[in-house]
C-alpha cells in the first residue's frame, strides 16, 4: 500500500494502516528528536507524542507532503520537551539515584564511538535553534532547502543563510574546543 | 576549519545517528488514542505558589472589543437585497427570529459549560441586537443593506458566544500559521473568554469555599487535583464546573499561605492547548505562552529556573519585535519581559548575585552571558553585552554599565529596535551596497583585476583592496588561483578562515601552501557573475554576503565574503578542485552503504531538473549507476551517462530498446570500491576511474576487479558510454 492510501485510511479511523504508517516513520522522529537534543531516555516518549499528536492532525493533512507535517509536529514536541525539562530537571535531580557504575557504558556511549563525534553533536544541540534545525534537516535527514523552508515557514534563501551561519558557528565551536590558541607562525 | 574537513565530520555524525537506540512500540500509541479521553495525569511532587494575579479584563468592555475584533473575521452573508426596499415589518420579523435563533445558541453553550442560567449570563451579557433594541431599527432600514447587518450583528454575537474550546476547533478547520495579525486577534479574543470563564468560576469556588476546605485528602496528595477529579462530592452548580472546565483548559489549584488553602482556576497547558501553538503564526508564539507561563515573578522571586526564565525572555523578545501591535496584551508582555530582565540582572532575595567574596555567581554569569550571545542586534544584546565584557574584565566583580543602568534601558532598547536603528546604535552606520552583475568573458573587467592583482602583489597593502567590490575581490582571487599564487589567495581570505581553521591553531601560510590544491577557474565555467546588496546580512562586526556565478541563468557556484572595515575578503569557500586531485580511497561497501544509495536513488529517480545528482560524489554516482541497473531503471541510467562532447551515447529512444541490465544487487555483486581521478586528456576532458571489487564467492565467474570509466562534467562525475 502506498503512503496516500496508508494516509486516507487513517483519517477514515484505520488504526492498521496508522500503525504501518508508524512503523515506517519512527525512526526519522526518533533520529531527529535526539538531533534536536532530546535526551535518550526520552525519546521513546517524545516519539510517542509526535503519533499521538500526528493522528489528533490528520483531519486537517490534505495535499502536503507528509514528511513536513511529521517534521513540524516532531519540532513542536521538542521544543515543548524543553520547557518541560527544564522545569523538571531540579526534580529529577532530587529524586533520581544514579543508576550508573562508572565502568558501565551509557547509552550515549553506543551512540558515538568516537569523542569528536559526541562533541560535535553536542556543539550542534547548543546552537541557537534557528541555526539548529535548518542545519539538522540538511545534514542529517537530507532535506531540500524547499522543504525545510516549508517546514520552518521561511523562504529558501533564508534557509540558505542560515544553513551558512550555522556551518560558521560550528565550525567556531569546533575549534574552540580543539584549543584554538596560535602557534605564533 | 575547512569546508572538507567539516562535511567529513557531519557524514561521521550521521552515521553515529543510526545507532540511537530504539524503543518505540506502535500498538502503545494505538492503546493511548483508544484511551483518549483518559484524565491528565496526576502532577508529582509539590505544586508551585501561584499567586493568583489575573488580570481581570471588564467583561462587558471586553466583549465589544471581542466583537470589534472578529467583525473583520465573521462578515455577515451579504444578502442579495431586493430592488425593492426592505420595510420596517421584514426588519422586526427578522430580528424576531434571530433573537430566537440567538437564544438557542445561547442555550447550547450554557449546556456544553453546564453554567446555570445567572452564571452564565456573566459569561454572555452582550446583547448582539442592542443598537436595534435600543430604537435604532430606522437608522437600519436607511443602512444599504438592513438584512444583511442584522446578520451581521448575529454571527458576531454567536462568536462572542463561543467557547475557548470551539475557538480551537475553528482554529484547527483554519490555521492561521501565516497570519500575523489574525494570530494576534485569536490570542486575544481567545484569552478573553478563559478570563471570562475563570472569574465566573472563582465566584463559584469562593461561594464554596467551606466545602472545599472541607473535604477531605490524603495530605500527600494535591486536593486541588483530587476535587478536580471528584464526582458527585459537591453540590451540582460547583460539581458541573468541576467536571467541565478542562474542556477549557481551566484546570483548579489552590495556594497555601497564612490565611489557609485558597482555592482558584487557571489557564493551564492541556493536550487542548498543545494542538493551538502550531496552528498559530510562530512569531506570536510568546503571546500564547504567556498563558500558561505567567506569571514569571512572585514575591518578588523567579517562577522557573534562571536557565529557563532566559530562554523565555528570548521567546518574549522575538514575539515584541517581529509582531507589529500595540494593545494592551503587547503591553503585558513587555512588562513580563522588562520586569524578567531585571530581575535576572538584580537578582533576589533568595537569590542574590554576588556571592560572598563579592563576584558574581556562576548561575548569573552563564544566564548573562547567555543574554549577551548571538550575532543579530537585539534589545538583550545591546544591554548586556558592555556588562558581560566590563565584568569578564573585572574577574566578575564590577561593571560601570551595570551601576547606571536604568530599570527602563532593556524597553528603551526595545523601541529602539522596533524603530530598526538598534543596529546602527551597536555597529554604526551599515553601509549600502550596490547590487553589480558582469558577464563574463569581459577583455576590460579582466584587464582591470590585471591590475588589480599587480597592485596587490607588491606588498599585499590591504589599502589596495579597500572600496574594491566583491566581485573584484573574486575574480582576483580566482585568477590567483590561475596563476598557481598561493601566497595572494592567502591574503585575500578573511583572517577568521585561518584563526579558526581545522587545526586548532592559526593557519599559517606556509601551511596553507603545503595544503593547496589548484581548483578550476570559475570565471571559466561562467557567463555571468553577481553580488546582491540587499541579502548582505549582519553576524556581530562583521558583514556577509554571497558572489554567485552563473551559467545559462543557472547559479552554479556562490561564494561567500565578508566585509570588514570597508574591505571586502573572501570568506571560508571550497573551490572546486580539477578533477584529477579527486580521490578516494578503497571503500568497503556495506549495509550502510547501500541505505544511502536507496535514499538517493529515490531523490534521483523523483528529480525532473537534475539537481539531485549535484555534487554528488563519483563512487556514489557509480554505486547509483549499478543500482539503477539492478533496479532496470533504465531512465536513471541514462542520467548517469555522460553526454558531452566526443561521447558515444546513443539516444535514449535507442538506449532504452537495446539495453537490458539486469544486474546483481550492488552490495552483492561487490565487495569494495574506489576512484581515482586522471590528467586532462586531449581531448579537454578530465576522466577518471573506478575500480570495484567483485564479490568472487558470490560470482565465481565475473573477473576480480571491473573498472568503469568516468568523465567530470560540471554537473558532477558521470559514467562514460562504452557498449560492448
Amino acid at each position: 500500500m502506498d503512503e496516500s492510501e496508508l494516509i486516507a485510511k487513517a483519517q477514515a479511523g484505520d488504526h492498521a494502516a496508522y500503525g504501518e504508517l508508524m512503523s515506517n516513520y519512527y525512526r526519522t522522529v526518533e533520529k531527529f528528536a535526539y538531533q534536536c537534543g532530546v535526551r535518550l531516555d526520552d525519546i521513546g516518549d517524545v516519539t510517542q507524542e509526535v503519533f499521538i499528536k500526528l493522528y489528533r492532525f490528520l483531519p486537517q493533512f490534505n495535499q502536503q507532503r507528509f514528511t513536513t507535517w511529521l517534521y513540524k509536529i516532531t519540532l513542536n514536541a521538542t521544543r515543548d520537551y524543553y520547557r518541560k525539562e527544564g522545569r523538571e530537571k531540579e526534580k529529577r535531580e532530587k529524586f533520581v539515584t544514579n543508576r550508573f557504575d562508572s565502568s558501565e557504558p551509557s547509552a550515549e556511549d553506543q551512540v558515538f564511538l568516537f569523542e569528536e563525534d559526541r562533541e560535535l553533536h553536542e556543539a550542534m544541540v547548543r546552537l541557537d535553534e534557528k541555526y539548529r534545525i535548518p542545519l539538522i534537516l540538511f545534514y542529517f535527514q537530507d532535506v531540500s532547502y524547499q522543504q525545510i523552508a516549508d517546514i520552518l515557514n521561511m523562504t529558501m534563501p533564508a534557509v540558505k543563510t542560515r544553513i551558512f551561519r550555522a556551518k560558521e558557528l560550528l565550525k567556531k565551536e569546533m575549534i574552540s574546543q580543539a584549543g584554538g590558541a596560535s602557534n605564533g607562525q | 576549519m575547512d569546508n572538507e574537513r567539516f562535511e567529513k565530520r557531519m557524514e561521521l555524525l550521521k552515521k553515529s545517528y543510526e545507532r540511537v537506540p530504539s524503543t518505540f512500540d506502535p500498538s502503545k500509541v494505538l492503546q493511548k488514542l483508544e484511551a483518549e479521553t483518559k484524565p491528565a495525569d496526576m502532577p508529582a511532587g509539590k505544586r508551585k505558589k501561584i499567586n493568583q494575579q489575573v488580570m481581570v479584563w471588564v467583561v462587558g468592555i471586553a466583549s465589544i472589543l471581542i466583537i470589534s475584533l472578529i467583525a473583520g473575521l465573521y462578515v455577515a452573508d451579504q444578502k442579495n437585497t431586493d430592488e425593492e426596499p426592505v420595510t420596517s415589518d421584514e426588519i422586526d420579523q427578522l430580528m424576531e427570529k434571530l433573537k430566537k435563533d440567538y437564544e438557542v445558541e445561547r442555550e447550547k453553550r450554557r449546556v456544553l459549560l453546564k453554567l446555570e442560567k445567572q452564571d452564565f449570563d456573566k459569561y454572555d451579557s452582550y446583547d448582539p441586537f442592542w443598537m436595534v433594541t435600543n430604537g435604532s431599527t430606522s437608522s437600519l432600514l436607511q443602512d444599504g443593506d438592513p438584512k444583511g447587518r442584522l446578520m451581521q450583528f448575529y454571527n458576531q454575537g454567536v462568536e462572542n458566544l463561543k467557547t475557548p474550546s470551539e475557538m480551537v476547533a475553528d482554529l484547527k478547520s483554519n490555521p492561521l500559521t501565516e497570519d500575523k495579525e489574525g494570530s494576534l486577534e485569536f490570542i486575544n479574543a481567545y484569552r478573553e473568554k478563559v478570563e471570562r470563564l475563570t472569574a465566573i468560576y472563582n465566584e463559584i469556588l469562593q461561594e464554596n469555599n467551606d466545602l472545599l476546605q472541607a473535604y477531605e485528602v490524603d495530605p500527600s496528595l494535591d486536593k486541588a487535583y483530587m476535587i478536580g477529579m471528584s464526582k458527585g462530592a459537591f453540590p451540582e452548580r460547583l460539581q458541573n464546573i468541576l467536571d467541565t472546565m478542562k474542556e477549557q483548559s481551566i484546570q483548579l489549584q489552590s495556594d497555601v499561605d497564612s490565611y489557609g488553602e485558597e482555592f482558584f482556576t487557571k489557564y493551564y497547558s492541556s493536550k487542548i492547548h498543545e494542538q493551538i501553538v502550531p496552528l498559530l503564526n510562530p512569531d506570536t508564539r510568546a503571546y500564547i505562552d504567556m498563558m500558561t507561563e505567567a506569571p514569571y515573578i512572585v514575591a518578588g522571586e523567579l517562577v522557573y529556573p534562571l536557565e529557563e526564565s532566559v530562554e523565555m525572555m528570548r521567546g518574549m523578545q522575538h514575539s515584541l519585535t517581529n509582531v507589529e501591535d500595540n494593545s494592551a496584551l503587547y503591553q503585558l508582555l513587555e512588562t513580563y519581559y522588562v520586569t524578567m530582565f531585571n530581575t535576572i540582572l538584580r537578582g533576589t532575595e533568595k537569590s542574590p548575585v554576588f556571592d560572598e567574596q563579592g563576584k558574581v555567581k556562576q548561575e548569573y554569569r552563564e544566564a548573562w552571558k547567555n543574554m549577551a550571545s548571538g550575532s543579530e542586534a537585539t534589545p538583550l544584546r545591546y544591554v548586556m553585552m558592555p556588562i558581560v565584557e566590563e565584568m569578564e574584565e573585572s574577574g566578575w566583580t564590577t561593571s560601570e554599565t551595570l551601576n547606571r543602568i536604568g530599570y527602563d534601558a532593556l524597553k528603551d532598547a526595545l523601541v529602539v529596535q522596533r524603530a530598526g536603528q538598534l543596529e546602527m546604535y551597536m555597529y554604526g552606520e551599515q553601509p549600502v551596497f550596490p547590487d553589480e552583475e558582469i558577464k563574463v568573458p569581459d577583455a576590460a573587467f579582466e584587464q582591470k583585476i590585471e591590475g588589480l592583482y599587480s597592485s596587490f602583489k607588491k606588498q599585499y597593502d590591504l589599502a589596495v583592496l579597500e572600496g574594491r567590490s566583491p566581485i573584484d575581490i573574486v575574480a582576483l582571487y580566482d585568477l590567483a588561483n590561475k596563476k598557481n599564487d598561493t601566497e595572494m589567495m592567502y591574503h585575500l581570505h578573511h583572517e577568521n578562515v585561518w584563526k579558526y581553521s581545522e587545526s586548532g591553531y592559526e593557519m599559517s601560510l606556509k601551511q596553507y601552501k603545503a595544503s593547496w590544491q589548484k581548483a578550476l577557474s570559475l570565471l571559466s565555467l561562467s557567463d555571468e557573475i553577481s553580488f546582491s546588496g540587499e541579502d548582505v546580512f549582519r553576524n556581530d562586526n562583521l558583514l556577509y554576503g554571497t558572489v554567485n556565478l552563473s551559467r545559462q541563468g543557472n547559479v552554479r557556484y556562490a561564494l561567500n565574503v565578508i566585509h570588514d572595515n570597508g574591505i571586502w575578503f573572501i570568506g571560508d569557500v571550497t573551490l572546486q578542485k580539477l578533477p584529477s586531485y579527486e580521490e578516494q580511497p578503497l571503500t568497503e561497501i556495506t549495509d550502510d552503504t547501500m541505505k544511502n544509495i536507496v535514499r538517493l536513488y529515490n531523490q534521483v529517480s523523483e528529480d525532473q531538473n537534475g539537481e539531485a545528482l549535484l555534487g554528488i560524489e563519483p563512487m556514489s554516482i557509480v554505486a547509483l549507476y549499478y543500482y539503477a541497473g539492478f533496479r532496470n531503471d533504465l531512465d536513471t541510467l541514462y542520467k548517469l551517462y555522460y553526454k558531452g562532447p566526443g561521447s558515444d551515447l546513443v539516444g535514449k529512444e535507442e538506449f532504452i530498446k537495446t539495453m537490458k541490465p539486469s544486474w546483481p544487487r550492488f552490495n552483492e555483486l561487490f565487495t569494495s570500491m574506489s576512484f581515482k581521478g586522471m590528467e586532462q586528456d586531449k581531448e579537454g576532458n578530465w576522466p577518471g576511474v573506478a575500480t570495484l571489487h567483485v564479490n568472487t564467492e558470490q560470482f565465481p565467474d565475473y573477473e576480480k576487479t571491473v573498472e568503469l570509466r568516468m568523465i567530470w562534467t560540471e554537473d558532477g562525475w558521470r559514467v562514460k558510454y562504452e557498449p560492448k
